[in-house]
């Protein structure tokens, strides 16, 4: 039983993750019909953005810790925002009006860009993602724990996805931003401006993803530039099992990945861990296309 | 049909001609194309000899994913798990079945199972998938490739996480544009063939051509098998001129790539399809002398960087839909 809760709350926590990085990919998939594939990297650059921050912080302040730690956030926020920005509006914007999948291209060429760069200016080899709280474990009952690193990624992603939540469904930016993603040329036609709102989408689409890589190096504290591959793609995926376009469906998606991730790994091997996401892919696509909460396109002649 | 045959017939009596002046001529041995060392290797730089064979190799993944992407119009990111089961069906065939056999043996049962593994595998995905289309069959094929890697690297008997070491090599320049020329003949005329003209029409329009009385699922089935079946080849003739594999080569990342070959030189015309290998392959290997020249490790960030910049600037590929003489239809 204790074994049990623990893997729980381990996958929870894994999934919450994954959910920042998923509502990002799902947005961008909603304006745009783009899956933006250096979403991970962006996460990446996000967690990087952290660490420098902790070290520029640490160096120059005697900073308390939770005034150290929402610097951090707010640093890896910022700066993985900033580099969403920055792709969106020099690699993607140039090609609104290109078949698809040559934006999906330039894509990748963007992701290969941020890896290849990242190995450039933060060096190839991993660092070591410095503790912002010391770390206290509580006691669940049956041999189970909770560290407060977890509780902090439980909070953390439980006020930005409150925060999102209300930005898209009571705001006007919100408003605009579904609209565009019932269709883009309606949405220009009755004056929304559509660079615009793409653009905040970007940006909080990325800002989630910097969040996201701040708690990933707290509960993994080794970060790379490669990094954001493998997080990369299992949100994703979470996004295409929730139903992709679909807010609450991402997070959705993001929790039951990171609970089947956990169990498969804690019960049967931790070398299939990997596939399991695939697996899971595959299967949602062929028997539900269009996710678990997601709507079905009908084709018309 | 017959047609094809006599080229292909012919095709065959060429690359004898073309191994005899590059590699002289050995029946006792059986060798036939696969002999290894050719003359090409004593002439050449071993670099410029194995950016050669790269190059032959991926112009036959990138022409036989034109058939899918280019051609029939779907979506397919999982080339290289398709090219992950050929190297090492091909591998482990040569290195437990017949590990003591003459080259050509050796060669032939290997390429015979990579191809017929990747195409079998191929068959099993289009039946499960092909109901899906756009991003969505995207996705499968990506999920597809990632779960072939990761079973790869599950399997102790082939290395696992190690790799496999040791594969025999027996693969040279001869064998390898000998199966790229192939591969795009065979292309070419099944573009121009009945089969080819009812891709197009999927492609152009799925709704309309099921009209005029073509069955979607079996065409696209067909390109599909036979797409992966040369994926398998390619990958055959990858392990055995590398003679190392790791399953970190056959990331999506490398079917991404295949892809940005296709694109680059123009979705839809093999002849862009052979251009976008030729620059993709040379591009990051001519950049590490730019490399030397400045001294800072940028080789990859210009690759990526002129990927993006090609997209941006000429969407259309190299080619667009165009066609050099020699492959064009007419």
């Amino acid at each position: 039983m204790g074994e049990l809760l623990q893997h729980t709350v381990n996958g929870l926590a894994l999934g919450s993750i994954y959910a920042l990085v998923a509502l990002g990919y799902t947005m961008v998939f909603g304006v745009l019909s783009l899956i933006n594939f250096a979403h991970g990297e962006i996460f990446m650059m996000g967690a990087f953005a952290g660490l420098y921050t902790h070290r520029y912080v640490m160096s120059h302040f005697a900073a308390p810790q939770w005034i150290l730690s929402l610097l951090v956030l707010v640093g890896a926020m910022l700066g993985s925002a900033i580099v969403g920005l920055i792709i969106e509006k020099f690699a993607y914007r140039p090609l609104r009006k290109s078949p698809r999948i040559n934006i999906l291209i330039t894509a990748i060429g963007a992701s290969l860009f941020l890896q290849y760069g990242g190995q450039l200016v933060f060096g190839a080899s991993p660092q070591f993602f410095p503790d912002i709280f010391t770390k206290t474990t509580f006691n669940l009952g049956g041999g189970a724990t909770i560290d407060s690193n977890q509780i902090l990624i439980f909070i953390v992603a439980i006020v930005l996805m409150a925060m999102l939540q209300f930005l898209v469904f009571k705001t006007q930016f919100g408003r605009a931003m579904r609209a565009i993603s019932h269709s883009l040329e309606t949405s220009s036609v009755i004056g929304i401006n559509v660079n615009k709102i793409i653009m905040i989408t970007f940006i909080i689409g990325s800002s989630l993803a910097g969040a996201a890589g701040v708690l990933y190096g707290v509960a993994y504290p080794k970060i790379d530039p490669i990094m954001g591959l493998m997080p990369g793609l299992k949100a994703f995926v979470a996004a295409v099992l929730g139903g992709i376009g679909n807010i609450t469906g991402a997070v959705i998606g993001a929790l039951i990945l990171g609970l089947s991730e956990t169990y498969v790994a804690g019960y049967l091997s931790s070398t299939y861990r990997d596939a399991l996401a695939f697996i899971i892919l595959i299967l949602v696509l062929l028997l539900r296309p269009s996710g678990i909460l997601g709507t079905k396109k009908i084709e018309k002649v | 049909m017959k047609k094809t045959a006599i080229v292909l017939l012919v095709f065959v009596i060429l690359g004898l001609i073309l191994n005899y002046i590059l590699g002289g001529f050995s029946f006792n041995t059986l060798t036939l194309f696969f002999q290894k060392p050719d003359r090409f290797q004593s002439l050449l730089n071993p670099y410029y000899y194995s950016i050669l064979i790269l190059m032959g190799i991926n112009i036959i993944l990138s022409v036989s994913l034109c058939l899918i992407n280019g051609l029939t119009g779907m979506f397919t990111m999982g080339h290289a798990g398709f090219m992950a089961i050929g190297a090492y069906c091909s591998a482990s065939v040569v290195m437990f079945l017949f590990p003591n056999s003459n080259s050509f043996v050796q060669m032939s049962m290997g390429m015979l199972a990579a191809g017929l593994g990747a195409g079998f595998f191929g068959l099993i995905l289009s039946f499960s998938v092909l109901r899906l289309s756009g991003d969505y069959l995207g996705m499968v094929t990506l999920g597809f490739g990632e779960i072939i890697r990761i079973a790869i690297l599950n399997i102790d008997k082939v290395g696992g996480a190690r790799g496999m070491t040791d594969v025999p090599q027996f693969v040279n320049l001869g064998g390898v544009f000998f199966w790229s020329l192939f591969t795009v003949l065979v292309i070419k005329h099944l573009r121009d063939s009945r089969y080819g003209r009812a891709m197009i029409a999927i492609k152009e329009n799925e709704m309309a051509a099921t009209f005029m009385g073509i069955s979607s699922f079996q065409v696209k089935v067909k390109s599909f098998v036979l797409s992966s079946f040369f994926a398998g080849i390619a990958g055959s003739l990858f392990a055995h001129s590398q003679g190392y594999l790791s399953t970190q080569t056959f990331s999506f990342v490398k079917s991404f790539e295949v892809i940005a070959m296709n694109v680059l030189g123009g979705l839809g015309s093999i002849s862009g399809s052979i251009i976008g290998a030729v620059v993709l392959t040379i591009l990051p290997e001519g950049l590490r002398k730019v490399q030397d020249f400045i001294g800072v490790d940028i080789r990859m960030l210009i690759y990526a960087l002129s990927i993006i910049l090609i997209m941006i600037l000429r969407p259309q590929g190299m080619m667009g839909t165009k066609e050099w003489k020699w492959l064009s239809s007419k």
